[in-house]
C-alpha cells in the first residue's frame, strides 16, 4: 500500500490499526461494470479489500474421512446432501499411508481474494453486511468460472453448483436457508457444529499462511490412543 | 516376584518342544468388540507368544496342569497355581502368567545358546 | 420421495442392458433387506437354484437414510442373494458393507441395483449418474480387488492422492463436477474362481464377507461395479436433521474432549479404531464411513492395513506369532492380501485354525491323507497367505478342496463328522465359521444364527460381555448392575412387555420362552431397523448409554425420529420392529422353499456334546443372568446345549413366530396377518406351507 487512510477510524467504525493489519488487495482493473462493497479504492488503482472477520481452521491429521461436514454443508445450503454442492471438501485416497490419505479443502476467506479479482461482476465480493466475508452473489453470477479458476489453493475452493448454474463459496454459514441458525461470523458454522471428531475450528483472527493448518488432538486423542503430532 | 530356578538342559530342550494334538492348549485373545477368540497352540514356546500380546487371557490353572502334565515342569506349574490363585484380578493373573512363562522361555533359549 | 433416489437399476448381465424398477413400488418395505427380499421374491423364480446360477437375483440396496446426515446410518450397504457359503444348503442369505459407496449410489440417481443373468465374458459395469454403460473386463480379469479399483480410476482419469481434486466427471455439464474418487465394488481372484471364500471389497477394507457372493459375482463374470454421483438426496426436514445430528453428537456420544469410552454403550461410544493387532506407533488416524457419528477403522502412516477393522485384524496374527513368537509384518500384510484377493475374513482365520489342526494330526501334507505341496512350514508368513490364496484362486492343490469352503472339503476329506465333533473345526452353525460368541454361552447368538441363515454378526446384546469382562479383569464394576441393566434394556425392547428374564442367561433359562422371546426380537429389530434402515451394528441399538444422565440410550426413539426426519414419513419404533417381523417371515418363506425343515436346525456335534469349559480363575464369558433368584453378572461359560433342551425352546420360538412346529414353515394367519397372502399361497402351491398351530 502506498498511502494509509488520513483518519484513525474508517467511518464503518474500523480502527487504523485493524484496517491496515487486514487489509487485502485486488487490482481495480480487475472490476467493471459493478462495485466492490466495502473496499477502498487508493489512488494508484489498487482496490483494498478488508480482511474477512471470521476463519476456518483444519486438523488434517485429526479428520476421519466421514464426510459430515460436507452433508452438513450442502444440507444447510441448498436442502439437499450432495458433496458436489458443499463448500468445504474432504479429498481421500484409501491406499496412501496417513496422513497424505486425506486432504481437507476449505476456504481460507483469504487476505487477497483471487477470487474476487478474478470476478468481472463483482458477484464474488467481501461482504460488509456479514463481516467481509468473501461471498457470491447468486443473483450477479453470470457463470464465467473465472473465480473458480482463480482461487490458487489445491482442490480450488470456490465451487461450481450445477445445479443451479452458478459459483458458489464458505460463507461460513452466513446464508443458510435450510438450518434455522445464526452463522456467519460470530455464529455457528454447521461444518463444525457436526464434526465427530472437532477436526475444524473457527477464529477471527487472520492466520498466516501456514496458519490454516493446525493441531486440534490433545489429552483425550492421546487417551484413545490416537497420535497428536 | 521370586525368579524361576534355571531348569536343566532336559527340560529346557522339552520345552521347545510341541506337544501331541490331544494336548493342544487354548489361549484367547479377548477385547471390547473383539469377542472371545480363541487360538489353538501347539507348543509352550506358541502359547508364551500368544499370551505376548496385551489382550492374550487363558485359565491359569489349566495352564498349571498343562505345563505339569505334558512337559513336567512341576516348579513352573506349581508358581503359575500359587501365584494366580493370589492374585484377585483376571488382569493381575494374566500379569503373573506373562512374567513366569516370559522367564521360563528366556531361560530356555539361554542354555540353548549356550 | 424425501430419502429415496426414486429408481433402483435393474441390470441383465447375459444382455447387457438395463431396465429401472421405480423405487415406488417397494417402497413400503422401507429400504435395505426389506427391498432386498421383496424384489427377491418377485425376480428370483425357482428358488432351489444354486448360488452360481444365472438365474441368482442379487439385489445390493441402499435406505433412505444413505447419503444423509442420519449418525452411523449413512454409509452401510446391504447385498442378499442365494449364497454359496452355509451348509448343507447354501441358504438365501445376505452381507453388507460400509464406506462411501452407498452415497455415491444415491448421488448417481439409485436407491439400488439387481444383478440377474451372468455376462458373456468379463464386464465392469461403470455407472455416472444416470448413465450405465458396460465395459469389457478383460485387462482387469485376474487383478486383485486393489489393483482393479485403481485401474478403472485411471481409465476414468482420476488420478491418485488428495491433490487438486475437482473434476468435470463427463463432457456433459449438467453432470456437474466432484472432488471424490469414484466408489467401486469389486472382486477380486477369490471371487473370480467363483469360489464360496470369495468376497465383494469396496476400497481399501470395507468388505461384504459373508455368504460367498465374490465367487457369484465370479460366476456372472462380474468384476466390478463403478459409481460416481454428483446429485443430492433430499430429505423432509433438513433443519431437524441438522438439529438432530448436533445434539446426537453433543448429548449422546463421548467424543475426545469428553473422555474414555464405555464398551456397553453402542452409540455413545467415542471414535475408537477397531483393531486387535498391536497398533502401529508411526502415526494414524482413525477413518469412518460416511456419515459414521465415531468411525471404527484406522489408516495408518505406513498404508498396510488401511481400513481393515475387528476381526479381520485378527485374521493372521495368531499364526504369525505361533511361528516367529510374536506379531510381525506378516499379521498386517495377511490381512491386506486378504482384502486384495477378496476372501472372506472369518472363513479364512477359521479355516487356517483347521488347517493347522489337521498338520498336527499328521493328515495333511505331501505325500499324506490330504495330499497338498503347499509349504506349512511357512505358515504364519505373509508367503504363505499369498500361497493359500492363489491356491483357490487357481484352483490348484488344496485349493481346489477348498472352492466350497472348509465344511465341504472336510466332507470331501471324509473328516467331516469326526472334526465336526470334536471341533478341530470351530464352525458351529450352517458350517459357517465361529465369531467369538460361543453359541454354549452367548445364547442369542447361536440360537439367532440357526434359525437363520447366517452367523448373525449383531452385538446388540453382547455389548455388555465387553464391558463385564473388561471391568472384571482390570477390578472394577460396571457402571450398571445386572438388574439395572437388564431393566433398561427389556424397557427399550418394544412391542414386548419389559420381562427380564428375556435377559437371563443361566442355564436354568437357557431353554425358556423368555430367551426365545428375546432371539426373536432381535430378528425383527435386525431385519427392519438394522438391515432395512441400515442402522450400523456397532452404534445401534443404544440400549445403555453413559453419557446420559438417566443410563438410557436412544433405542426406541432415536431410530424412528431419524427415520421420521429423512422421509416425512410418522413411522413408530413398534412399526418398523413389524416391518421387521413381515420381511423375516419373508425370509424365512424363501428358506422354506430352498428345503428347511426343523430338524436341520441344529448346532454342529461339538456345541451340543461338549461343554465350553473355562475355569473360575479363567477368562469368565460373564452376562447377566439369575443366580439363586438374584440378578449377577455372571460366568455362563462351562456349558455345552442339549439337544432335548434346544428342541424345547425350538418349539417357543417357533409359537413365538407363528411358525408350524414340526416344520418351522410359516403359516397362512401368520402370513395373513403381515398382508403376504401371496406368499402363502405360493408355499401353498408347493406343498411348503406350515400347518395352523
Amino acid at each position: 500500500m502506498s498511502e494509509q487512510p488520513k483518519t484513525d477510524v474508517r467511518e464503518d467504525g474500523v480502527t487504523r490499526r485493524q484496517f491496515v493489519k487486514g487489509l487485502g488487495a485486488v487490482s481495480a482493473t480487475a472490476v467493471f461494470g459493478g462495485t466492490i462493497l466495502g473496499g477502498l479504492l487508493f489512488p494508484n488503482g489498487v482496490m483494498a479489500i478488508p480482511a474477512s472477520t471470521g476463519y476456518l481452521l483444519v486438523d488434517m491429521k485429526k479428520c476421519q474421512g466421514c464426510n459430515t461436514c460436507m452433508m452438513a454443508c450442502s444440507l444447510a445450503h441448498h436442502g439437499e446432501q450432495n458433496l458436489s454442492l458443499s463448500r468445504i471438501q474432504i479429498v481421500q485416497d484409501s491406499w496412501k499411508g496417513y496422513p497424505d490419505d486425506i486432504g481437507i479443502e476449505a476456504c481460507r476467506q483469504c487476505k487477497d481474494p483471487k477470487c474476487v479479482e478474478a470476478c468481472p461482476t463483482g458477484a464474488m465480493h467481501a461482504d460488509a453486511d456479514t463481516g467481509e466475508v468473501r461471498l457470491v452473489d447468486a443473483d450477479k453470477c453470470i457463470g464465467c468460472m473465472q473465480c473458480v479458476e482463480a482461487c490458487p489453493h489445491g482442490s480450488g475452493r470456490v465451487i461450481w453448483n450445477h445445479e443451479e448454474g452458478h459459483a458458489q463459496k464458505c460463507d461460513l454459514c452466513a446464508n443458510t436457508p435450510f438450518w434455522d441458525h445464526k452463522g456467519g461470523p460470530g455464529g455457528t458454522q454447521a461444518c463444525i457444529s457436526v464434526c465427530p471428531v472437532n477436526a475444524i475450528k473457527y477464529t477471527d483472527t487472520l492466520p498466516g499462511d501456514d496458519g490454516y493448518e493446525v493441531n486440534l488432538r490433545g489429552k483425550g486423542w492421546a487417551a484413545i490412543g490416537l497420535s497428536t503430532d | 516376584m521370586k525368579p524361576l530356578m534355571a531348569p536343566d538342559e532336559q527340560l529346557a530342550q522339552a520345552l521347545r518342544e510341541k506337544v501331541p494334538y490331544a494336548e493342544r492348549f487354548t489361549v484367547y485373545t479377548v477385547s471390547g468388540r473383539g469377542g472371545m477368540m480363541a487360538t489353538i497352540a501347539y507348543s509352550f514356546v506358541e502359547v508364551v507368544g500368544l499370551m505376548s500380546v496385551e489382550n492374550g487371557f487363558l485359565d491359569p490353572i489349566a495352564l498349571s496342569v498343562w505345563v505339569r502334565d505334558s512337559y513336567n515342569d512341576v516348579e513352573l506349574s506349581e508358581r503359575l497355581e500359587t501365584g494366580c490363585k493370589a492374585e484377585p484380578t483376571l488382569f493381575g493373573r494374566m500379569q503373573v502368567v506373562r512374567y513366569l512363562l516370559q522367564q521360563r522361555l528366556a531361560q530356555c533359549n539361554e542354555l540353548a545358546v549356550s | 420421495m424425501n430419502g429415496y433416489a426414486g429408481k433402483i437399476l435393474n441390470v441383465d448381465l447375459t444382455a447387457h442392458e438395463y431396465s429401472v424398477i421405480d423405487t415406488a413400488k417397494y417402497e413400503k418395505w422401507g429400504g435395505g433387506h426389506a427391498i432386498g427380499s421383496a424384489i427377491f421374491w418377485d425376480l428370483c423364480k425357482d428358488k432351489t437354484i444354486d448360488g452360481r446360477d444365472p438365474r441368482n437375483v442379487i439385489t445390493i440396496m441402499t435406505s433412505p437414510l444413505t447419503g444423509t446426515l442420519v449418525p452411523s446410518a449413512s454409509g452401510r450397504v446391504e447385498v442378499q442373494g442365494i449364497g454359496l457359503q452355509s451348509y448343507p444348503v447354501a441358504w438365501y442369505t445376505r452381507s453388507n458393507f460400509g464406506g462411501r459407496l452407498g452415497g455415491q449410489l444415491k448421488s448417481a440417481g439409485w436407491d439400488g441395483i439387481v444383478l440377474q443373468g451372468k455376462s458373456p465374458k468379463p464386464v465392469w459395469i461403470d455407472i455416472l449418474n444416470d448413465e450405465v454403460v458396460f465395459n469389457d473386463a478383460a485387462d482387469l480379469w485376474g487383478t486383485d480387488t486393489w489393483t482393479a479399483q485403481q485401474k478403472i480410476w485411471s481409465k476414468l482419469g482420476v488420478e491418485r492422492g488428495v491433490g487438486d481434486a475437482w473434476r468435470q466427471v463427463s463432457t456433459k455439464a449438467k453432470d456437474g463436477r466432484t472432488t471424490q474418487k469414484p466408489a467401486i465394488l469389486a472382486i477380486g481372484p477369490v471371487g473370480e474362481a467363483g469360489s464360496s471364500i470369495g468376497a465383494l471389497i469396496h476400497d481399501a477394507g470395507n468388505g461384504g464377507g459373508q455368504g460367498g457372493f465374490g465367487g457369484v459375482w465370479g460366476a456372472k463374470n462380474l468384476k466390478a461395479i463403478c459409481i460416481q454421483g454428483t446429485g443430492g438426496v433430499d430429505v423432509a426436514d433438513p433443519t431437524g436433521l441438522i438439529q438432530a445430528r448436533i445434539t446426537a453428537k453433543e448429548d449422546w456420544t463421548a467424543n475426545d474432549d469428553k473422555g474414555p469410552e464405555n464398551f456397553a454403550s453402542g452409540f455413545g461410544q467415542t471414535v475408537s479404531p477397531v483393531a486387535f493387532w498391536p497398533m502401529p506407533t508411526d502415526g494414524m488416524r482413525p477413518q469412518a464411513c460416511q456419515g459414521c457419528i465415531n468411525g471404527c477403522r484406522a489408516r495408518y502412516a505406513s498404508g498396510v492395513g488401511n481400513e481393515s477393522s475387528c476381526l479381520e485384524t485378527s485374521v493372521y496374527m495368531g499364526y504369525d506369532i505361533a511361528k516367529n513368537g510374536k506379531p510381525t509384518a506378516a499379521t498386517y500384510e495377511g490381512v491386506d492380501l486378504l482384502q486384495s484377493y477378496g476372501a472372506n475374513a472369518f472363513e479364512i482365520k477359521h479355516g487356517l485354525g483347521y488347517i493347522r489342526a489337521l498338520l498336527e494330526m499328521g493328515v495333511l501334507g505331501k505325500g499324506k491323507a490330504i495330499d497338498s505341496s503347499l509349504d506349512y512350514t511357512q505358515l504364519g508368513d505373509t508367503v504363505f497367505m499369498e500361497a493359500l490364496l492363489r491356491a483357490i484362486s487357481d484352483k490348484m492343490d488344496i485349493g481346489a478342496d477348498l472352492q466350497d469352503g472348509f465344511i465341504r472339503a472336510a466332507e470331501k476329506w471324509g473328516r467331516l463328522d469326526e472334526d465336526w465333533a470334536t471341533g478341530a473345526l470351530q464352525f458351529p452353525y450352517w458350517g459357517l465359521p465361529e465369531h467369538s460368541y460361543d453359541s454354549r454361552a452367548e445364547l442369542e447368538w447361536g440360537y439367532g444364527s440357526i434359525v437363520g441363515d447366517r452367523d448373525i454378526n449383531e452385538h446388540d446384546f453382547n455389548r455388555i460381555f465387553w464391558e463385564n469382562f473388561l471391568s472384571a479383569a482390570k477390578g472394577y464394576k460396571p457402571a450398571l448392575t445386572a438388574e439395572q441393566y437388564t431393566a433398561l434394556v427389556v424397557s427399550k425392547m418394544k412391542p414386548l412387555d419389559p420381562d427380564p428374564s428375556m435377559l437371563d442367561f443361566s442355564t436354568e433359562n437357557m431353554y425358556s420362552e423368555a430367551i426365545a422371546k428375546l432371539v426373536s426380537w432381535q430378528r425383527h429389530y435386525s431385519r427392519f431397523w438394522k438391515q432395512g434402515a441400515l442402522y450400523c451394528d456397532f452404534k445401534y441399538p443404544d440400549f445403555e448409554n453413559l453419557n446420559r444422565p438417566d443410563a438410557s440410550g436412544l433405542t426406541g426413539s432415536g431410530e424412528p425420529d431419524f427415520w421420521n426426519l429423512v422421509t416425512g414419513q410418522d413411522m413408530t419404533f413398534e412399526e418398523g420392529m413389524e416391518l421387521g417381523r413381515k420381511v423375516w417371515n419373508l425370509d424365512n418363506a424363501i428358506w422354506t422353499l430352498q428345503g428347511r425343515t426343523r430338524e436341520m436346525v441344529h448346532f454342529a456335534p461339538y456345541v451340543h456334546d461338549t461343554p465350553m469349559t473355562m475355569g473360575e480363575f479363567g477368562p469368565n464369558y460373564v452376562l447377566p443372568a439369575k443366580v439363586d433368584g438374584k440378578w449377577e453378572y455372571a460366568n455362563v461359560a462351562g456349558r455345552k446345549i442339549d439337544r432335548d433342551g434346544f428342541e424345547e425352546w425350538k418349539d417357543h420360538f417357533y409359537s413365538i413366530e407363528g411358525w408350524d412346529k414340526t416344520t418351522g414353515w410359516p403359516t397362512r394367519p401368520t402370513l395373513a396377518e403381515l398382508g403376504l397372502d401371496d406368499i402363502a399361497d405360493t408355499l401353498e402351491s408347493a406343498g411348503k406351507l406350515g400347518k395352523e398351530q
